[in-house]
């Protein structure tokens, strides 16, 4: 049931944003997808509201988490990466859809 | 500026996070911590981490609250949905401890609220706490409630730490004019008596200093209790007229709404003290008036005390008539809750037994349902529960024992508390103000919460041990570890000794009682009834008139059918009492050495409506009024026996009240007039038309039940006089009995918990031999296989029985020890050391532990070995 679930709210901005890091040469963890949001939005959220999306999108299997290599510098640690799962992969497509359908021809946006 | 993270964020952070995931969001935190640190510093980039891991927080605890609800708070619906079935399995146990539980809760909770609206909880007006009443002392004695008005007009003065002082006093004032006469408790302050007691006007003014001139007009303030309810809340009431004792009162202002009336409830009348120059109310040394006063804020009640002990001295160095005397201050709380400060101890004290007692009884049979349980808690330990998730399901049982039964002891409480009201001998002090406040409430919920606690620990402190296997194959039928067993006694022998100690407090209480009524009183109180009237001043002027009016009123009464006498008394039995000292003509004037006598005002014939007997010379005759008579005195045999020892009283002159040649003209039987345990008092009887008063008691001895000719006695009085009130009306049988009524009380009280505290041990008692007997049935058929008799059987497992309960009843006898000089107290003319109660308790309690154990033995003796050997 969950691969229907529609996605939405802060979990989606997360997903969005680990989507948007696949394919650059920063994996997807806390830091990388709160500046990637910043970058976007203008604002983030607070890594502790990241944290607790990514546990959220963990326990509904939209992402998969996993441990990194530690990173190559003195006292370096390992981070916690997610990537999307194919039901994640769904939701965020679903999702993304459903909003530009909406948003489609929205006098606000055709008024700007 | 340090180039690390702040620590103690860090640790937050840490603390707060899920397990899980702290390490990893605690890294990012850092890598953003050190990419701020390089672009803004160290002091930036610290308060920027503060602000991240401040943001981070809720999300956490959310997120922890979220993952939580998958594990603990699902089991916890299981352990509770596991509790409810549980108790469906063994329904008499469970109802048994519900039972238990509900007694205890009900009667804490009931008893706490009287205790603390009484005693505890500050009084309900403004700053309270910094209230005080002034007491008198005299050669350091104990505190006296009435001090000399100028002595109080100096502390006003003189003392510092008294922010405002008002002189209290009561009176009573007959309301006429209003429909039936009515007589009211009037409270006569000082203007600074709102300053005092925080009072708010409602309407109208409070007393001004022009309302305490000797020659200003009559004013009145109303409570607002009595606005409201016998008013009606009228509106135009300030301004208009009321006609207290025959003269019309001003009402000048109504005070606003309290739940508190000093000096005591219902007095909602204030009067302006007016003290009038030249009488007693201006010497030292007559004590005759009330004080309250505010302490400045701040001011230390020890300090505050010690300034008005040294003002106290230096007034007893100046003034002769101050000699010995003192004051002190009590907090009002104090003083008003002071006087029941003693019942409430006992009944603090009584529940405190009924709550131990039933703790004791519910861990018990808690105990035996988890040993019957042995098996289950086995297979939970064998499939991989561990201890603390067995334990939580074992406490979560006890919780949901304390919710149902705690919930409906609290429902169930304000019944009990209206029952323990309504039983409560006299008026209780702030009764008004008893109910279920959420302090109550709290306190029902915590004593709930704290009994589950405690009752589940003997069962906590067991699971987790022994070996699983062990148990999983002989189930419950494996005998007890010895531990075990030494525990269940333990808990046995608490109940058998608190038990023991309550029932001889009871028992002690009851005989009391029975003493009480057996005492003699001296008069006749079957068929007699009294009242009070006032001889109105101004209908019966002068003193012949105030005579001529209670002339009128005894010969109107002695008309009516079934009356066979009736007198005038100043007082009658438990209504107070007036002493005074004579000198004895014959002998002079002995100083000190002077007899001293309660003093009563009676009428002719008075002996016979009290029925006393005459024991020498003649009573009052009727001769005895006229203007010319000679004035004449009765005594009683106490007095004739103390003041006239060895010659005979009759023809004797004494010298009283400034007058001389005063005849004793006879003797009458002694009275105990206001206490039936002590000593009979002397008692000296003057007639009260040699020396006539306006208020006087009528006493009425009739044929038929006395209430029955209480219209006629109404109607008699008011033929006489239509405008005078008819007061405390009572017989007195109801007098007698009102003045054993407290112990009648602690007696009824001690009694109740008495049952329920040897019930329950009984129960207890039954309870572990029986389960005993069950468990060693094994051993029981190899014994009777190897040729032990029945009768042997019963008598070992009553020994055992009776072991158990004699150390209870040794630590029972050794509590009603330590606890008797306490207890002396509340008891009259029977000893707290009592032996012969003692004992007869302690054996009365061994035989009951022998009949409880007896049952068992006999199924015990009737085990056939074969059975048992082959089961299992």
């Amino acid at each position: 049931m969950n691969a229907l679930r529609v996605v939405a709210g802060r979990e989606l901005l997360i997903l969005a944003a680990i989507d948007r890091l696949v394919g650059t040469d920063r994996p997807a963890y806390g830091v990388t997808i709160r500046d990637e949001l910043a970058k976007r939005l203008g604002r983030a959220p607070s890594l502790g509201a990241i944290y607790a999306g990514l546990g959220r999108l963990a326990d509904q299997g939209l992402i998969a988490l996993s441990l990194s290599e530690p990173t190559p510098v003195q006292g370096g640690r390992a981070r916690r990466l997610a990537r999307l799962t194919p039901a994640g992969r769904a939701a965020l497509r679903r999702a993304t859809v459903g909003l530009a359908r909406l948003f489609d021809g929205l006098p606000v946006l055709a008024g700007s | 500026m340090r180039r690390r993270p702040p620590a103690m964020a860090e640790s937050l952070l840490r603390a707060v996070a899920p397990p899980d995931d702290a390490a990893f969001i605690a890294g990012d935190m850092l890598e953003l911590f050190t990419r701020t640190l390089e672009v803004a510093g160290p002091r930036a980039a610290r308060r920027q981490y503060w602000i991240a891991v401040l943001q981070a927080l809720p999300h956490l605890l959310a997120r922890r609250f979220e993952r939580s609800e998958s594990s603990m708070f699902v089991d916890l619906a299981d352990d509770v949905r596991f509790a409810f079935r549980l108790a469906q399995r063994t329904p008499v146990a469970t109802a048994a401890i519900l039972l238990t539980m509900i007694l205890a809760v009900a009667s804490v909770t009931s008893v706490f609220s009287v205790v603390d609206a009484v005693l505890l909880r500050p009084l309900p007006f403004a700053n309270s706490e910094r209230v005080v009443e002034l007491r008198s002392t005299y050669q350091g004695g104990e505190p006296l409630t009435n001090l000399a008005y100028p002595d109080l007009q100096d502390y006003r003065v003189m003392v510092p730490a008294f922010e405002a002082l008002s002189a209290v006093t009561e009176n009573v004032a007959t309301l006429t004019g209003a429909g039936e006469p009515r007589q009211f408790t009037t409270v006569q302050v000082d203007s600074a008596y709102q300053d005092v007691m925080a009072a708010r006007v409602e309407r109208g003014r409070f007393f001004a200093p022009a309302d305490f001139a000797v020659s200003a007009p009559n004013v009145v303030v109303l409570g607002n209790g009595y606005w409201r309810h016998e008013l009606g809340a009228s509106p135009s009431v300030v301004g208009s007229t009321m006609v207290l004792n025959e003269e019309p009162h001003l009402v000048i202002g109504v005070l606003g709404p309290s739940d508190f009336q000093y000096p005591q409830p219902g007095a909602e009348l204030y009067l302006p003290l007016r003290i009038y120059p030249g009488t007693m109310m201006v010497n030292r040394g007559a004590m005759w008036v009330g004080a309250v006063a505010r302490l400045r804020p701040g001011t230390l009640l020890a300090s505050a005390r010690a300034q008005l002990a040294s003002v106290a001295g230096v007034l007893e160095r100046r003034n002769p008539g101050d000699a010995g005397l003192s004051a002190t201050i009590l907090p009002l709380r104090e003083a008003v809750g002071g006087s029941v400060g003693g019942m409430m101890a006992l009944l603090s004290l009584a529940v405190g037994a009924v709550l131990a007692i039933a703790c004791l009884n519910i861990a018990n049979l808690l105990l035996g349902l988890s040993q019957a349980r042995s098996r289950e808690l086995a297979v939970r330990a064998a499939l991989g529960g561990s201890a603390f998730r067995v334990r939580r399901q074992l406490l979560t049982e006890s919780l949901v024992l304390a919710a149902v039964g705690g919930g409906i002891a609290l429902a169930l409480a304000p019944a009990l508390t209206r029952a323990l009201l309504a039983a409560y001998p006299g008026s209780l002090p702030r009764a008004a103000e008893v109910g279920m406040s959420p302090r109550v409430i709290m306190a029902g919920v915590t004593v709930s919460l704290a009994m589950a606690l405690f009752v589940s620990l003997p069962l906590l402190r067991r699971t987790g041990r022994g070996n699983v296997p062990g148990r999983l194959r002989s189930g419950w039928r494996e005998g007890r570890s010895a531990a075990e067993r030494r525990f269940g006694d333990l808990l046995v022998a608490s109940q058998v000794a608190v038990s023991l100690a309550v029932v001889a407090a009871a028992v002690l209480m009851v005989r009391t009682v029975v003493r009480l009524s057996s005492i003699d009183p001296g008069y006749d109180p079957r068929g007699a009834i009294s009242f009070r009237l006032y001889a109105s001043a101004v209908r019966f002027p002068g003193s012949s008139g105030a005579a001529r009016f209670y002339d009128q009123v005894l010969a109107g009464i002695r008309t009516i059918p079934g009356v066979r006498g009736a007198t005038t008394i100043t007082q009658v039995p438990f209504s107070g009492s007036f002493g005074d000292v004579f000198v004895r003509e014959d002998v002079g004037d002995q100083g000190q050495a002077n007899p001293h006598t309660q003093i009563v005002g009676v009428s002719a014939g008075f002996e016979r409506v009290l029925g006393l007997p005459l024991r020498a010379g003649r009573s009052f005759e009727v001769i005895d009024g006229a203007d010319s008579s000679a004035p004449v005195v009765v005594i009683d045999e106490t007095l004739a026996r103390r003041a006239f020892r060895g010659t005979d009283p009759v023809g004797k002159l004494i010298a009283w009240q400034g007058r001389q040649h005063w005849r004793v003209v006879g003797v009458v039987g002694l009275s105990r007039s206001d206490a039936l345990y002590d000593e009979p008092p002397p008692h000296l009887y003057f007639s009260t038309k040699q020396i006539p008063r306006r208020g006087l008691y009528v006493v009425v001895r009739t044929s038929p039940r006395p209430q029955t000719l209480l219209p006629e006695l109404r109607a008699i009085v008011r033929s006489v006089d239509p405008e005078v009130a008819i007061t405390n009306v009572e017989t007195f049988d109801d007098a007698l009995g009102h003045s054993i009524a407290p112990h009648r009380f602690r007696a009824w009280l001690t009694g109740v918990m008495a049952a329920v505290a040897f019930l329950l041990a009984i129960l207890g008692i039954y309870a572990v031999v029986a389960y005993g007997v069950a468990r060693q049935a094994r051993e029981t058929g190899i014994r009777m296989a190897l040729g032990e008799d029945q009768a042997s059987v019963r008598r070992r497992v009553v020994v055992m029985a009776l072991r158990v309960a004699a150390a209870g009843v040794l630590a029972g006898l050794a509590i009603s020890l330590v606890s008797a000089r306490w207890l002396g107290a509340f008891l009259v003319g029977v000893s707290p050391y009592s032996a012969g109660t003692l004992a007869a308790v302690a054996a009365a309690m061994l035989a009951v532990t022998g009949l409880a154990a007896a049952i068992p033995a006999a199924r015990a003796s009737r085990t056939d070995p074969a059975v048992a050997l082959r089961a299992d």
